[in-house]
């Protein structure tokens, strides 16, 4: 039996790897505690799909397929031999990594990452430095001292932020957890 | 809304989440563990800096993924005890290690022919006969071993302890079974030699050396390793059972572990490498290197079944694993089919080379004539 392969999927492909490479190392990294394994395992999970040709759609399923395959992955080299006698574990106990609720936990902290990551790139230079420090929960008076700028005009460059960033919200992106 | 789309949008509008954004996922315990690492500015900021340090190895991890379309992964692993019960694939082109070695080794005997051959200690050369049963005699008239239903078996032989070495060498489109003197069974795929003691000594290492591709399944002796050289890399079980397999002309040994563990190393460096269970690993006789990477072990193992099964694979690279099982030379000149990719599953039992040729031909049209085993394809 024969089936012919999708060699034109290179470029797809290409994108697909551009847009998750990098989630999907901090996602294999919340498993794995290392920069260098994350980005193996990661690549491994790139080499199998393209070798096996394997092009999920929608992309929904491709996402949930790549995700699921670094935990696999993660959690296989976890369990494995060389790690048992090489490191101790650094994180907990191989038990609760290997749980639903961790692999969703992570999952959706990678996503909401990314999402908020390119939604914020998108804004305007002086909006987007305001935006950035309130996610990291300083207040407006810290923001307004930080910048050198008035409190009012933290307030402005906020509201701003929230009006261009409704539409981006709304489309653009395309989720994993599509069910949630 | 989508639960991250929610989150995502009552972070950034510095919103509480609201009960119903988590839309009953997560318990509390949870649900403030995600907002911290979303929100905390230590974790943002680490978690930033990890960022960073992937996306500055994006470029260089995409532009390895395309260099081969094969996967990978390096992995240096330290001296590892070897430990029982390993199966394994190894596929092995020697090319020029290959050549030298014979060379050293053996007088120079094509592989070529239709049929199988055995070389004694002495240099006699004899012919093998599956269809029929026999026993082997050395030159002193002694029983070395005996042949039945496509096996050679070295077992039943009282030979005194002495390193006395045979040699076998199975043409394209034969296949056979041996069963060494300690009792490891070792299947030999088309075009393939292998050099073994009938007789293994106490005290020594078992040491094989093979050229193609074979399926080991070693008996048990923790006291004496099992060892297949294969030119400059050499792989080391203690264990029972793997599959083994090498070829000339390729630029690489490849050896795929179907289950259990073991160490492979080279003759120059000292560090063993340890394979898992499947996963392929990729020795390049030029750089030295070995890329340990994932492997589906069905399709490795598949000959030795009689099965062929291609994924991804060029029309130029099947034409060899074709060339091997049907015994038939394959010219195709035409390099745009060369290069055409196909996955196909056939059966060396089931489907001739014709009814194989007919099948591509529905995916990529071609002309082509045989004559005394000879393909030509325009």
């Amino acid at each position: 039996m024969l089936y012919k392969n999708l060699s034109s999927d290179r470029n797809e492909y290409e994108e697909c790897f551009n847009e998750l490479f990098t989630p999907l190392c901090l996602f294999a990294y919340s498993y794995v505690r290392d920069g260098q394994l994350s980005k193996d395992i990661v690549q491994d999970v790139f080499m199998v799909i393209w070798k096996k040709k394997i092009f999920l759609k929608p992309e929904v399923v491709l996402k949930s397929y790549l995700y699921t395959s670094v935990k696999n992955k993660s959690l296989d080299y976890l369990k494995s031999k060389y790690h048992k006698t090489n490191c101790k574990l650094v994180n907990g106990n191989l038990e609760a990594l290997g749980t639903n609720d961790f692999f969703l936990r992570e999952m959706v902290v990678s996503e909401v990452s990314e999402i908020v990551r390119s939604a914020v790139k998108t804004l305007p230079p002086k909006c987007k430095k305001v935006i950035e420090l309130s996610l990291g929960e300083l207040s407006n008076k810290a923001i307004a001292e930080e910048l050198s700028i008035s409190l009012n005009t933290v307030k402005t460059q906020k509201r701003l932020a929230y009006k261009k960033l409704r539409p981006l919200l709304k489309e653009h992106f395309i989720f994993i957890l599509p069910f949630l | 809304m989508r639960l991250s789309k929610r989150i995502a949008d009552a972070i950034l509008k510095e919103k509480r989440i609201e009960e119903d954004d988590w839309g009953g996922h997560f318990d509390q315990k949870n649900r403030d563990y995600i907002y911290n690492r979303l929100t905390d500015s230590e974790a943002l900021e680490q978690r930033e800096d990890l960022r960073n340090e992937f996306e500055n190895s994006k470029e260089r991890a995409w532009a390895e993924l395309r260099e081969r379309s094969r996967p990978t992964r390096r992995i240096h692993l330290p001296i590892f005890i070897a430990k029982i019960a390993a199966i394994f694939i190894f596929l092995l082109g020697l090319g020029f290690l290959y050549t030298s070695y014979m060379k050293d080794q053996t007088k120079e005997l094509p592989v070529d022919g239709n049929v199988i051959t055995l070389i004694m200690d002495d240099g006699t050369v004899k012919i093998i006969n599956t269809e029929k049963e026999e026993e082997l005699l050395n030159a002193k008239g002694q029983i070395v071993g005996e042949q039945e239903k496509g096996t050679l078996n070295y077992m039943r032989a009282a030979l005194p302890e002495e390193l006395v070495y045979n040699e076998i060498k199975v043409p394209y489109g034969k296949t056979i079974k041996l069963l060494l003197s300690d009792g490891t069974h070792v299947q030999l795929n088309a075009g393939t030699s292998m050099r073994y003691p009938i007789k293994f000594i106490k005290g020594n290492e078992r040491h094989v050396f093979l050229e193609g591709e074979a399926f080991f399944v070693v008996a048990k002796d923790s006291l004496h390793p099992f060892r297949v050289q294969m030119g400059d890399l050499e792989v080391k079980v203690l264990g029972t059972r793997f599959n083994v397999a090498s070829y000339a002309g390729e630029p690489e040994i490849k050896t795929v572990l179907v289950e259990g563990s073991v160490a492979l190393y080279d003759a120059e460096s000292p560090q063993e490498t340890l394979l898992t269970p499947g996963h392929l690993a990729t020795w390049d006789k030029e750089d030295k290197k070995i890329l340990i990477t994932e492997a589906d072990v069905e399709r490795c193992t598949a000959w030795t079944k009689g099965g062929l099964i291609f994924r991804g694979m060029a029309f130029g690279d099947m034409i060899k694993k074709l060339e091997r099982a049907y015994n038939v030379s394959i010219t195709c000149t035409n390099q745009e089919l060369n290069n055409e990719i196909f996955s196909a599953n056939f059966h060396v039992e089931i489907e001739s080379i014709e009814q194989v040729l007919d099948y591509i031909k529905l995916q990529y049209p071609f002309d082509y004539t045989i004559e005394n085993q000879r393909i030509n394809i325009n």
